[in-house]
């Protein structure tokens, strides 16, 4: 265990409560602390990494007791995929920061509090292997977003930000009510409320149907996490908080918030409720099917280019919760390969979404064209991260999906050939999104005199671009760091 | 000895208020010596409480326990509003006698062991109640009380009926080892007793009250309504009524069990709907208490059990704690808007008190049962024991209505971090040394009940 690891781990949580202690009124030095920060944050990150014996198998960080929280213990852990989320996590924060270091807010402690908040939370819930422990952090990554979303948001930031509040706050209250049920349970059969992986193993919840107990433990965990992917047909909160939200939340959302439904699958639900996922393999496959297909479409006929990149979203977690729920050992290596190829691709979209909002102050597809000729250096950098997500092979998108539907052909041919579509409808909605923006001539006037990015601008997108790339042609440099852990999830724990 | 002991505290603390009392009548220093006489009392009364674990004065009263727990509890409550209230304004001290005679009151209630003493306490709480709105000089305090009082009156009549009955049933008015000779009356007694303690928490459908009271009562008076009131009504006659079923027939207390779990249930989702749809925060806070004497109000069914009655206290304190101090920042940001609440006295409240919005935040989190809040730790540990005892479905549906919860309690945030021109130029509001005090005393008890529930009472 790493004596260290409870300063470790709280450094953004410092960090953040630090903010309020920077002067108000100087800008300069709140983002120097800022940048700072999110650099500690990533070093550490990386570090805790490194220092991992074995990426295959969870290793213990720290454990501790609760005798004053009705008995609990706590554990922190990590393996190849919680340690890859974890560096994800830290490098999109310090992609958010130098990203909208231009930002001009008279908020901006409370900006980076609220950010600082929100990775530390993250970081909780990808590192906690108990359930209660996830939960904890699963909600408290709530309350900071849902400010983010609603004090930094667009106009009609209120809605939005109540709206993914109250619909990712009704998954967790499912999931509490399980949590409940199991920690009584657990009393009964050891007098502890304790639910730590061998403690809810050890519970043997039946399954015979629908409404036998692990049945209904399963898909209140599945609701609660279907609802942070967001999975077809509980899709409808992410949009309105993509296109309302700060770039900072979009990013964060998009890059890292909604892999941790998918991790929650992963971590807890596969190995803990094995007969309920065999039994329901076959449903959700065609759920994330159809979620493939609804966000490519629906995508297609976007207007505004945040919403389309959100729906985009929407299509890309389908391929990953394949993936997760194939249990073919291929495609579940492509869908965490592609939480993290998603996790690049996305948020460099929306920067470039970011740099043109601050340039015009509009997100209509219409107001754009033609770009290329003004702005090259986004418009170059701008198309290797579409590629990205559109999965132009060499690209890290590429990789994810192809893997995704190979692994799922061998399990359910129909949802494969149907997710399948994806891969000629996504081209379809991002190039045209690419094509109306950069592409073409200059129709719009205010168009002219756009400035290309600076070098501070151009760097994040730079790092994105490179990483697409370098994922795309080598994808085992990431492959190798989660290859142990698929048997973990393949064979349920 | 023991029992002279107890006789002489009480006597001295009602001499003390009396004393207090009539003071107020004294030209200049009388508010004076009415605080003194009224915080000595309540102290005195407090040092009484760790002479002893055990008080008996005869077979109609004894306090011991998990009763003494209490009451050392609500009786540092009382000495920490005594104090809060002070002694500049008459009306202040005039209240905090009224709220020692509120706390005698309780303190007999929860001793009480047969019907009658139960009832005169009870009347001497409700009395009080009802003054305590009644003086509280808010544009509708009188209409409030005059609905309270005659909703309460037809209620304790109905009580006494129950009372009745259970002479009927039992052959005495003895609350401890009663013999039941008649279960048909005894099981009417206990279903009048259910809809009295329905009526006196506030639960679905005899709530008409609360949310008029709530809205038209002052602080201290609101804050003593939750400490004294609320805690200690709450815990006697759930823990009472606990104690009852098991004397009752099997078939009659499945149909008694089931009524409770129907009102249970009835109140959650009743009180979280009205909740979502008021217009003024206070009256947010008074339905949202019907939704929460739902959750709390399921502990009937549960076995008497040493463990849970430490988990009702925890719960009833917490509750109370967090509501009062939710009411008071209001209360504070009504100050700016003609003392009137309404619906948009919280807008850009961050922006006019950091400070007060954050202990806002979290105390709205922690009525929420968001992660580290007091607010969790009750609502885990009480959602698990029903759990534990098999009522699943009854705690699944509760859990349900908690999701209407988030959608009201998360409007205070909102509207906290909402940036609106006409309220960002109004003043900043400024918060007294005793309101911060009280504002720190709950944000403490938020984080360590939060954080460590068990540090306290004994809980498991």
């Amino acid at each position: 265990m790493d004596q260290l690891f409870l300063v470790k781990f709280l450094i953004p949580l410092f960090w953040a409560i630090g903010f309020m202690f920077t002067p108000e009124r100087n800008e300069k030095s709140i983002k120097l602390y800022a940048l700072i920060g999110s650099i500690v944050t990533l070093a550490y990150s990386i570090k805790m990494f490194i220092d991992l014996p074995d990426t295959s198998v969870l290793t213990t960080l720290f454990k501790f007791d609760m005798p004053l929280f009705f008995n609990i213990s706590y554990t922190f852990a990590m393996d190849g995929l919680s340690g890859l989320l974890l560096l994800l996590n830290a490098f999109l924060m310090l992609v958010v920061v130098v990203a909208t270091w231009e930002i001009k807010t008279d908020k901006l402690r409370l900006y980076y509090f609220l950010i600082f908040t929100l990775t530390w939370a993250v970081s909780g819930s990808l590192l906690s292997t108990s359930l209660y422990g996830f939960y904890v952090f699963w909600e408290v990554m709530l309350i900071p977003l849902f400010i983010l979303v609603g004090v930094f948001g667009g106009e009609n930031r209120r809605y939005a930000s109540f709206k993914f509040f109250m619909m990712t706050a009704a998954g967790s209250i499912l999931m509490l009510a399980s949590l409940c049920y199991m920690s009584a349970i657990a009393f009964k059969m050891n007098g502890s409320y304790d639910l730590n992986y061998e403690v809810v193993r050890a519970l043997n919840l039946r399954y015979d149907g629908l409404m036998s107990p692990q049945s209904l433990v399963f898909w209140s965990f599945t609701i609660a996490f279907f609802l942070k992917v967001p999975v077809f047909p509980f899709h409808s909160w992410l949009p309105d908080a993509h296109v309302e939200a700060p770039t900072a939340g979009s990013i964060i959302l998009a890059g890292i918030l909604l892999k941790l439904g998918v991790y929650g699958f992963l971590r807890f639900v596969i190995p803990l409720f094995p007969e309920a996922v065999e039994a329901n393999r076959d449903f959700v496959l065609f759920l994330g099917a159809t979620g493939v297909i609804y966000g490519a479409l629906t995508a297609w006929v976007q207007k505004d280019i945040k919403k389309l990149v959100a729906f985009s979203s929407i299509s890309h977690m389908g391929y990953i919760i394949m993936g997760v729920f194939s249990q073919n050992p291929f495609a579940m290596k492509g869908a965490i390969f592609q939480m993290i190829a998603h996790g690049i691709s996305t948020p460099g979209l929306f920067i470039g979404v970011h740099y043109l909002y601050t340039r015009r102050h509009t997100k209509k597809l219409d107001q754009f064209g033609g770009i290329a000729a003004v702005m090259p250096r986004f418009a170059i950098l701008f198309f290797i991260i579409t590629a990205g997500s559109m999965a132009v092979p060499m690209t890290c998108g590429f990789v994810g999906e192809f893997m995704i539907i190979m692994g799922t052909y061998e399990v359910n041919k129909v949802a494969a050939i149907l997710a399948a579509t994806g891969i000629i409808l996504s081209p379809i909605y991002l190039l045209k999104m690419y094509h109306l923006t950069a592409l073409g001539e200059l129709k719009h006037e205010e168009n002219k005199s756009l400035k290309d990015l600076s070098l501070l601008e151009a760097t994040p997108m730079i790092v994105l671009s490179v990483l697409t790339i370098v994922f795309g042609l080598y994808p085992k440099a990431v492959m190798a760091l989660f290859d142990g852990t698929i048997n973990f999830f393949v064979n349920k724990g | 000895m023991e029992n002279l002991n107890f006789v002489q505290n009480v006597l001295i603390f009602l001499g003390l208020n009396a004393v207090g009392l009539l003071s107020l009548n004294v030209k200049n220093h009388g508010k004076y010596i009415s605080f003194g006489a009224t915080l000595i009392a309540a102290i005195t009364f407090f040092a009484m409480l760790f002479s002893q674990n055990i008080f008996t004065l005869s077979e109609l009263f004894s306090l011991e326990g998990n009763k003494i727990l209490l009451l050392k509890i609500v009786s540092i409550l009382n000495v920490f509003m005594i104090l809060i209230n002070g002694y500049h304004s008459l009306e202040k001290v005039k209240n905090s006698i009224l709220m020692s005679y509120m706390f005698m009151g309780g303190v007999f209630l929860l001793g009480a062991n047969d019907l009658m003493t139960f009832y005169v306490a009870l009347e001497t709480i409700a009395l009080v109640g009802y003054a305590l709105v009644a003086t509280s000089d808010l544009e509708n305090s009188r209409e409030a009380a005059v609905k309270y009082l005659i909703q309460g009156a037809v209620i304790s009549g109905i009580f006494l009926l129950g009372v009745a009955f259970y002479l009927g049933a039992t052959n005495g008015l003895s609350l401890v080892g009663a013999t039941v000779v008649n279960q048909e009356f005894y099981a009417i007694a206990l279903g009048i007793f259910i809809l009295t303690a329905c009526f006196k928490l506030g639960a679905f459908p005899f709530h008409a009250w609360i949310a008029d009271v709530y809205s038209n009562v002052t602080n201290g008076n609101l804050a003593t309504n939750f400490f004294i009131s609320k805690i200690i009504i709450g815990f006697k006659f759930i823990t009472l009524l606990q104690l009852l079923l098991l004397e009752c027939d099997p078939h009659f207390q499945d149909i008694l069990i089931r009524i409770v779990q129907v009102i249970a249930v009835m109140s959650a989702f009743y009180g979280n709907i009205m909740a979502l749809v008021q217009g003024q925060f206070k009256r947010i806070i008074a339905y949202s208490s019907v939704a929460h004497t739902g959750y709390m109000l399921m502990m009937i069914c549960l076995n008497p059990d040493e463990g849970y009655e430490k988990q009702l206290i925890a719960y009833l304190v917490v509750y109370s704690l967090t509501a009062t101090g939710i009411v008071l920042i209001l209360n504070q940001f009504a100050e700016l808007n003609n003392k009137k609440d309404g619906k948009e006295i919280l807008r850009a409240g961050f922006y006019r008190n950091k400070g007060l919005a954050v202990m806002l935040v979290i105390f709205v989190l922690s009525l929420a049962g968001i992660p580290l809040t007091s607010g969790f730790a009750m609502k885990y540990m009480l959602f698990t024991n029903y759990f534990r005892e098999g009522f699943t479905i009854e705690a699944v549906s509760i859990f349900i209505s908690t999701i209407i919860g988030f959608a009201y309690y998360i409007r205070f945030v909102s509207d906290l971090f909402t940036e609106d021109e006409s309220k960002m130029a109004l003043p900043a509001i400024k918060t007294r040394f005793s309101e911060s005090l009280v504002h720190v005393i709950i944000l403490v008890s938020i984080f360590t009940f939060g954080i460590a529930p068990s540090l306290f009472l004994g809980l498991k």
